[in-house]
């Protein structure tokens, strides 16, 4: 067990005023199984209507308006997590609905090919031993590098360029997975020395004797299983569901963005 | 009734000058087009529309059941009745609406469910709509034309009065209202429907009103008045698609649609009919399982048929499909508006081959349905009296209680050898008469 305190906290500046300005944000940890979580502080600019909501999976998210002329938005969340991994989520909701590709996730003949492979190499492996085999198998599929892809970038294409980040990473893998048949889910959250928004993915396994069901961490961006370093978000089918910010506005403004995210260990 | 054809042009004069139009996009250009009226009304006789009015309150009663099933409890899927995927893997199926209990627990209160009778006398269910199924104005300004033109038509025969479709229209939107207005929410002048949102915004009283007249602020929706006072609304009959209602929502860069409208109706404050996530049981696909929802839910037999139809990802279907590929109509999922289908029998044996491959390939896209021979209506051309193939479009209200319209939009299709019969494919209408007796 561990006892994180986090500050995910993000500015926009524009370079001209920007009016009707809506906007939802969904980067508020909540308490589940393998965390407990204490907002001590939530900060949004000054807005004319504000307010919260949950969506269907369960995840938190605060949306609102400011209408009148403004130049910066900013938002601010500070808190603490009491993380224990090993009390896994056990719930089945949406498995069924976790097993699809979306548009994100479709798999293209490059995918594809590696899932043959993969279940043949994998065919007599327990769950998770597969699930961590095409953990760190997915690692070596990419290469960790910025701004070569963006938030449309799909699964297939990112395989195909052969570098991306966490996103991308984590969009193959619940590629493959589902391609296989398993159940995959794609989380956002906040990781001890990142500095941005992480993202993972959690895999369903229906259990056996020694192994409990439920959905199960792992980070193919690090090659590494999910522990009690790392603070959850939200999760969803893909990125699109985990959005951490989404917004509209009137006004022509070139937009600048600054996302700063803080997780460290309490003494 | 004859006296009716002396008045045709009269009629269809008229509709033209109020503006009875429907607008279909050719080429991304907008063109509207006069909808032809034809004055030789379909008859039905009073007995056959009760057992008409009987199966179709029993069918949209399932669908709803289906509809709070699917963004519930899920008993039907976990009952193996429906395959998950089928679900899921469904365009219309809006992952955003799971939990949400719309206002009464209505999702479909309008529902445009289409049939034909066949040749066997036999009426076959071709088609459920139950997102928003436009046309009953058409027949609702015909029979007000008509009625004008020739009054003693509507005196020597007992004909039902169709003119309560406004206040059963008006019931079904105060039944849900969740305190303020109604309003009918259009996507604008250039879409398909406009005259039918005026006409019905004007018949039932409420205010019709574009993305511009609409804000969200706090937690409800609010019309903007000339005057810049703002009214609360409770109800919206919008005739915007799910996905470009709320551009904070669903697609982001929709410019019809009202950022936030969705959280305000996922909270309760405002009712929206139909309900978002209906296209999940008017897939072609889900067509399919109607029948086994009905004995589902209800307990009951379906009183109304389906049409024969396959469905090629299962084993069984897909030989039978393979086999009987030329005397079939293919219809593929995703399309509406009578794009996507194809007769089996209308290919060369190269296209044949081709989309066979197609259905092998992408089993799920399709769904493969006997071609039902269904009875002509006269039509007049001319002086001419010529047979053409023609539907049925029945409306079915679902507020307090379920309520079949005792009319409905009669289609036909000009060209003789089309089965096709749907507006934006060039057809015709004409008035459906329920007797009385």
């Amino acid at each position: 067990m561990s006892k994180l305190r986090f500050c995910y906290s993000s500015i926009y500046k524009f370079d001209t005023p920007i009016v009707e300005h809506h906007f939802k944000i969904k980067c508020m940890p909540k308490t589940c199984g393998r965390q407990n979580i204490i907002i001590e502080k939530m900060n949004i600019s000054t807005n004319d209507f504000c307010s919260e909501a949950q969506d269907f999976f369960g995840n938190r998210y605060v949306y609102g308006d400011i209408r009148s002329p403004h130049t910066t938005f900013q938002y601010e969340i500070i808190g603490t997590a009491e993380v224990n991994n090993s009390n896994i989520d056990t719930s089945d909701d949406f498995v069924g609905m976790c097993q699809l590709q979306t548009k994100l996730t479709h798999c293209g003949s490059a995918i594809i090919k590696h899932i043959r492979y993969l279940e043949k190499i994998c065919a007599a492996m327990s769950d998770l031993e597969k699930y961590n085999y095409i953990n760190s198998y997915v690692n070596h599929l990419l290469k960790y590098e910025q701004w070569q892809t963006d938030v449309e970038t799909t699964a297939e294409e990112a395989l195909v360029m052969g570098h991306g980040v966490c996103q991308d990473y984590s969009h193959i893998m619940i590629s493959i997975l589902r391609g296989m048949g398993i159940p995959a889910r794609y989380v956002v959250g906040m990781m001890i020395g990142e500095g941005y928004s992480h993202a993972w993915v959690e895999v369903y396994t229906p259990g056996d004797d020694i192994t409990k069901s439920g959905w199960y961490g792992f980070d193919p961006t690090n090659n590494q299983l999910i522990d009690d370093t790392y603070i959850k978000i939200s999760h969803g089918r893909d990125y699109d569901d985990g959005m951490v910010i989404r917004g509209m506005f009137k006004g022509t403004a070139k937009q600048q963005q600054i996302i700063c995210v803080n997780v460290e260990e309490m003494g | 009734m004859e006296d009716l054809n002396k008045h045709v042009n009269t009629v269809n004069t008229l509709l033209a000058r109020y503006g009875v139009r429907f607008g279909i996009y050719k080429n991304g250009e907008f063109k509207e087009q006069l909808f032809p009226f034809d004055p030789i009304p379909r008859v039905i006789e009073a007995d056959e529309f009760r057992y008409l009015e009987k199966g179709l309150a029993q069918r949209v009663t399932a669908l709803n059941m289906f509809l709070a099933d699917i963004y519930g409890e899920k008993k039907i899927l976990k009952d193996g009745i429906i395959p998950e995927d089928f679900v899921y893997s469904s365009s219309g199926y809006l992952a955003e609406c799971e939990g949400i209990m719309p206002p009464k627990g209505v999702y479909s209160h309008i529902s445009g469910i289409d049939l034909v009778k066949g040749k066997d006398g036999e009426w076959y269910i071709l088609e459920d709509n139950l997102r928003i199924p436009s046309g009953a104005s058409y027949p609702l300004i015909a029979r007000d034309l008509c009625r004008k033109a020739s009054p003693h038509t509507f005196i020597n025969n007992h004909i039902e009065d169709n003119r309560d479709y406004a206040i059963l229209l008006k019931d079904t939107m105060d039944h849900v209202n969740t305190g303020g207005i109604n309003v009918i929410f259009t996507p604008g002048r250039y879409n398909a429907a406009f005259f039918e949102h005026s006409y019905l915004a004007e018949k039932t009283g409420s205010v019709l009103a574009d993305a511009n007249d609409l804000e969200v602020v706090g937690d409800y929706l609010y019309y903007k008045g000339y005057g810049g006072q703002r009214m609360k609304v409770g109800a919206v009959y919008r005739r915007v698609s799910d996905e470009y209602m709320d551009p904070m929502t669903f697609v982001p860069d929709s410019v019809i649609g009202v950022p936030h409208i969705f959280e305000v109706y996922k909270k309760g404050n405002v009712a929206l009919l139909n309900a978002p996530g209906n296209g999940v049981a008017d897939d072609k696909g889900i067509y399919y399982f109607v029948p086994k929802m009905i004995s589902y839910y209800l307990g009951e037999t379906a009183i109304l048929k389906n049409a024969p139809t396959y469905l090629p990802i299962y084993e069984e279907d897909m030989n039978y499909v393979m086999e009987n590929f030329h005397k079939l109509v293919i219809k593929d999922v995703a399309e509406a508006g009578g794009y996507g289908v194809v007769f089996g029998d209308s290919m060369g044996s190269e296209a044949l081959e081709a989309f066979k491959e197609t259905v092998r390939k992408e089993p799920r896209r399709f769904i493969c349905q006997e071609v039902i021979d269904f009875m002509d209506l006269p039509i007049l051309e001319g002086a001419e009296t010529v047979e053409r193939k023609a539907d049925l479009r029945a409306f079915v209200l679902t507020g307090s209680d379920v309520h079949v319209w005792k009319s409905g939009l009669t289609r036909f299709s000009r060209n003789p050898d089309s089965f096709i019969v749907n507006s934006s494919q060039g057809g015709g209408f004409k008035d459906t008469w329920v007797l009385s007796r």
